[in-house]
């Protein structure tokens, strides 16, 4: 257990405190009379007239210095360089803060919840997104769950994706096909069994296909239809080469039984797809081809026709 | 103030109608009057504070006219009571009128920035339909919300009291936002008792300080939770703050599966925590722990064979 | 359509299927002898279709749907090949990291005070010799390592403590394993086998207790006695019990002489020689009594024996096998587990020391009342408890023989590991690379807590076993 100590908070309300003082000297002075009267009114919804009580400055330099010394106003004087010495006055407000801080060097007390809010200190804001009970696991195992997913049973998908996840941890690392490049920017290939998610993010961003192909019934003439090639964003581009990925894995038949075999088929088809082996990547070729051969469609008359009656 | 002038017109009306001489404009002006007495409780705007006595029934003989007041005008016309009296929506014209007056005498006054603004919960479209039986436009309501809101965000302090009730006329009688959350107490024993809820799950969660031992109905986690992704759910609150070893939990959970038992958890262990800490409010609120998730089962309809699906179709 | 019975023979339409097909097709010619009758029945419920189909109206044909699914391709997987793959246990991953400063195990490690919360690399011999006892279970993660590793926990130094104490003064613990799931029990077994194999004991393992009384292994009665045995059992334990402790059997010899074994062993022949001589499952039991009278020879300077057993509630019911009067056989009539029973219930006394474990299992395990009532009264009375749980008198479901024989045995009650425990083995898992966050206070703490207070299977299924790779 480390120590419920509200140092940090400590050190806050004191510093807090004896920040306000330049400021109050300075532009708060000066504007205060011009301000004070606007800002009675838009300010603050409750009539309460402000008093500012006289603040007293204890020097960072003394925090920094000896934050556990008992006596503190002793050695802060001669530690101080500074030309001009603002006199040193004790308010409750920074003598119960400073009573605080002794109070935490000794252990005695743990930080105050009335007046901070929090025992242990507050976590940094903003959370990284994994702490989100919603986005816990990473995007694309995420998407890849889902897609698993057979009659609703989150649970079991998500029990398939871990077994995925340790075959390909203990998998060799794959021998990888230049034939069939990866996405740029990807890991060396040694490195892909120790990050297990990278593996499936490498292999089914690596195959995604860039384009899908939109069939505009009847427009090619003699009731056939158009097809027109037609980008498509990240998460769709995922969902197909995860879904072609599936169909090879259902056709194939399980080397051993028990519940694993799905997993560990799938698991072997993601290794297969880095390798460049697998049907998926010819299946994205044809794809990639048609919209290729397709392109010219896109300027279509018939098209553009539709285009405009809309 | 419109309720008063359209007295004083109908009187005067009245008045005229005695005095008049001549059978011939005698006659027209019946029509008219005819057609704005009967009118008058759809079409003229009054307010609705002031008792009339022709509120209750659609037509009231008019009261006996007494011969005292009686003062010729010299022509007589039929005015209409209000200025939109041959608008679509003469009553909502003539709030909407009575605001843009409001806003002309007291738009020096200074006003309070959006955020300090105590929030309010203003009638909605339909409420104004319903109210006034007027097919009022949505683009015209959007204005006039417009202006109700530019005049309530007046400084509280200075607001005159008339504003304060042309307002309040458009103020839903029933405030949500004054509804105040009860504080959890901290017991003698350090416990804070936060309650959630998730599907058809309710649990309750007894948050005090200790090691980090989580007992759900009396079994550990992982006993009462088959699933580590429910275990996790669970104590998201304690984990997304760093306090699992801070805190123990006593739990108690009834109603539903184990999925929403474990979210049900969630909210109940944050607002515990809460209660402890309450500066924590905003991370626990980025981490998803305090926001009570509104989905339920869709009820069944009659002719589907569950909320959506229809029954087969059948040839014959 | 015809009577479900054939009504001259009273042979039921389907057992003539059962019959070889060339004894179908003479039915169907010309009358065949013995079960002629029922054959007739059955072709003729079958020849009519093709005379009287003419006369029929045409019956509705629904389009038969046609099955989705895999085409078989390439030669249908082997017998018992599906089963391997299943049950194919990998004891190494050398993607993972090698752990900086894991030791390996020496003899005595095992019952040191200051390993406790160490993991700790198995050596490579004794890997080999677990392997062939089958202590490595598939579903256990060995397969994310490097090398096999165990946790020390206080438990496992208590238990080695125990059983080197027994050893020394030539007795037997006698010990019972119990606690949740995943919570180590296996595992723990594992460790003393480890301990014995280290320290030059003599290990009998049983990895498996229901593959002797669930009835899938065959059995025969033995001669003059009550009990049954199970011959192929006992030379696969034979042979699995030779691997595993070649080192030790091979500086043994025998010093009685055994007349009745298939082959004749004379006095002083090595003990390797005796269990080689069991090639048939016919004289496996025979060899096997043998070699367990040599193990237990007194003054021949013989090693301690640690006999294991895993999932002890298969072996305390009633066994799926049946005797000719289609009774159930009671598990303790198996001569092979009446072996165990017998040093568990401290009938049979190793005079070398040595320790008798078992342990129960939680998962596919049958409920045993009586043995449930007696490791709850040997743990009452361990704890010096003023109420000892009794029967329930309306309780149908006890047995005498159960309770007699755990008596007096030890119960070790596996519970979760400690912080420190488990912070130990969290470590190690990062230094694997299987976990991949800083190990500080708070993730010990969120493990144990995500674990059920620290138990260790749950730690495993919550840190490794997860979406979060």
């Amino acid at each position: 257990m480390p120590a419920r100590l509200g140092l940090s908070a400590a050190f806050r309300s004191l510093s807090i405190r004896t920040n306000q003082l330049p400021q109050q000297q300075s532009i708060a002075a000066a504007a205060a009379a011009v301000v004070q009267a606007r800002t009675y009114i838009t300010d603050s919804t409750s009539s309460s007239s402000r008093t500012t009580p006289p603040r007293v400055q204890v020097q960072q330099q003394q925090q920094r210095t000896q934050p556990y010394s008992t006596n503190p106003p002793t050695e802060s004087t001669t530690n101080n360089d500074a030309g001009v010495e603002p006199p040193v006055e004790v308010t409750p407000e920074n003598a119960a803060a400073l009573a605080q801080l002794s109070e935490i060097a000794y252990g005695v007390k743990t930080a105050n919840v009335s007046l901070e809010g929090h025992k242990y200190g507050l976590p940094t804001l903003p959370l990284p997104s994994e702490l989100h009970h919603k986005y816990r696991y990473s995007e694309v195992v995420n998407h890849a769950t889902k897609l698993l997913m057979k009659d609703g049973k989150l649970s079991k998908a998500q029990r398939d994706m871990a077994m995925i996840l340790n075959y390909l941890r203990s998998s060799p690392p794959p021998k990888l096909n230049p034939a069939r490049p990866l996405i740029p920017g990807h890991p060396p290939a040694s490195h892909l069994p120790l990050n297990p998610v990278e593996y499936l993010t490498v292999a089914i961003d690596s195959v995604a296909p860039l384009i899908k192909l939109h069939g505009f019934k009847g427009l090619a003439g003699g009731g056939r239809s158009l097809e027109v090639p037609k980008p498509i964003p990240a998460r769709q581009r995922r969902s197909t080469a995860f879904k072609w990925i599936l169909d090879v894995v259902n056709k194939k038949p399980s080397k051993g039984s028990g519940r694993t075999m799905f997993a560990h088929r799938v698991a072997e088809e993601i290794v297969a797809v880095v390798e460049g082996r697998s049907s998926v990547w010819d299946k994205r070729l044809l794809v990639h081809k048609q919209g290729t051969a397709n392109r010219a469609n896109l300027n279509s008359p018939a098209l553009l026709m539709r285009g405009q009656r809309k | 103030m419109m309720a008063s002038l359209r007295h004083s017109i109908t009187n005067a009306l009245r008045s005229s109608r005695q005095a008049c001489n001549k059978p011939a404009q005698w006659q027209s002006l019946e029509q008219q009057f005819g057609a704005l007495r009967i009118g008058s409780r759809s079409l003229s705007t009054f307010s609705n504070t002031e008792p009339n006595p022709n509120d209750d029934s659609p037509i009231v003989a008019a009261p006996p006219v007494s011969v005292d007041h009686f003062k010729l005008h010299p022509y007589a016309r039929a005015v209409p009571v209000s200025p939109s009296y041959f608008t679509r929506t003469p009553r909502f014209y003539d709030n909407y009128l009575a605001l843009e007056k409001l806003m002309e005498q007291y738009e020096e006054l200074p006003v309070i920035p959006a955020t300090a603004v105590e929030r309010v919960a203003w009638k909605t479209l339909d409420d104004i339909r319903q109210e006034l039986g007027e097919q009022v436009k949505a683009s015209e309501f959007a204005r006039c919300m417009v202006l109700v809101k530019r005049l309530n965000s007046i400084h509280p302090d200075l607001k005159p009291k008339q504003v304060k009730d042309v307002l309040d006329g458009f103020k839903r009688s029933v405030q949500p936002f004054t509804n105040t959350a009860k504080p959890i107490p901290i017991d003698q024993f350090g416990r804070a008792c936060g309650v959630g809820r998730r599907k058809a799950s309710s649990a309750r969660a007894f948050v005090v300080e200790g090691t980090g031992e989580v007992l759900v109905n009396g079994k550990t986690l992982a006993e009462y939770f088959g699933r580590v992704h429910d275990r996790e759910s669970a104590v998201w609150a304690l984990r997304a703050t760093n306090r699992i070893d801070k805190y123990n939990v006593w739990i108690k959970v009834e109603g539903g599966g184990t999925t929403g038992q474990a979210e049900a958890i969630t909210l109940a262990i944050a607002k515990g925590l809460l209660a402890h800490e309450p500066a924590l409010k905003p991370a626990l609120r980025r981490a998803g722990c305090i926001t009570r998730d509104p989905r339920k089962v869709e009820r069944k309809k009659h002719g589907h064979v569950k909320a959506r699906k229809m029954p087969t179709w059948v040839k014959r | 359509m015809s009577a479900s019975n054939c009504l001259r023979c009273l042979v039921r339409p389907s057992a003539v299927t059962l019959a070889p097909r060339q004894i179908l097709q003479a039915g169907a010619g010309a009358a065949g002898a013995g079960a002629a009758g029922a054959t007739r029945t059955f072709t003729a419920t079958a020849s009519p279709n093709n005379q009287m189909s003419a006369n029929r109206p045409q019956k509705l044909r629904f389009r038969k749907v046609k099955k989705k699914g895999i085409t078989p391709q390439g030669k249908p997987p082997l017998p018992g090949e599906r089963k391997a793959y299943r049950k194919k246990i990998v004891l190494s991953n050398n993607n993972a990291l090698p752990v900086a400063g894991l030791e390996t195990l020496r003899p005595n490690d095992l019952s040191k005070q200051k390993n406790v919360g160490t993991v700790m690399a198995l050596p490579e011999d004794v890997v080999d010799a677990l392997r062939a006892t089958e202590a490595f279970k598939p579903t256990q993660c060995w397969g994310i390592f490097r090398q096999p590793s165990v946790l020390v926990r206080q438990e496992t130094v208590d238990l080695i403590k125990k059983m080197d104490g027994a050893a020394a003064d030539g007795k037997t613990l006698r010990l019972v394993v119990e606690g949740n799931r995943i919570s180590g029990k296996s595992l723990m077994l594992l460790q003393a086998m480890t301990h014995a194999f280290m320290n030059d004991w003599v290990v009998l393992h049983i990895p498996e207790a229901q593959e002797l009384t669930t009835a899938c292994t065959e059995y025969s009665p033995l001669e003059n006695s009550p009990l049954w045995s199970q011959p192929v059992y006992t030379l696969k334990l034979l042979q699995a019990f030779k691997k595993a402790n070649e080192k030790v059997l091979s500086r043994m010899n025998t010093v009685y002489s055994h007349a009745d074994l298939p082959q004749i062993i004379p006095i002083n022949s090595p003990l390797i020689q005796l269990i080689n001589s069991a090639k048939e499952a016919d004289g496996a039991w025979a060899v096997f009594q043998a070699l367990w009278r040599e193990l237990n020879a007194e003054n021949a300077g013989r090693p301690s024996i640690l006999f294991t057993l895993d999932g002890l509630a298969h072996i305390m019911k009633m066994s799926d096998y049946r005797n000719p009067a289609f009774e159930l056989i009671h598990s303790h009539d198996l001569a092979l587990v009446k072996v165990f029973t017998d040093c568990l219930s401290g009938a049979h006394k190793m005079p070398n020391g040595g320790a008798v474990l078992a342990a129960t299992t939680r998962g596919n395990s049958p409920r045993s009342a009586s043995m449930e009532l007696a490791i709850a009264q040997r743990e009452a009375e361990a704890a010096k408890e003023e109420v000892i749980p009794q029967r329930d008198p309306y309780g149908k479901k006890y047995d005498d023989r159960v309770e007699a024989v755990m008596k007096s045995v030890e119960v070790l009650r596996l519970k979760g590991v400690s912080k420190a425990e488990a912070r130990g083995l969290l470590e190690y898992w990062a230094a694997s690379g299987a976990l991949k966050k800083r190990v500080d206070e708070e993730l010990v703490s969120e493990k144990w807590t995500l674990s059920g207070n620290g138990v260790v299977g749950e730690m495993e299924r919550a840190t490794l076993l997860t979406m979060k790779g």
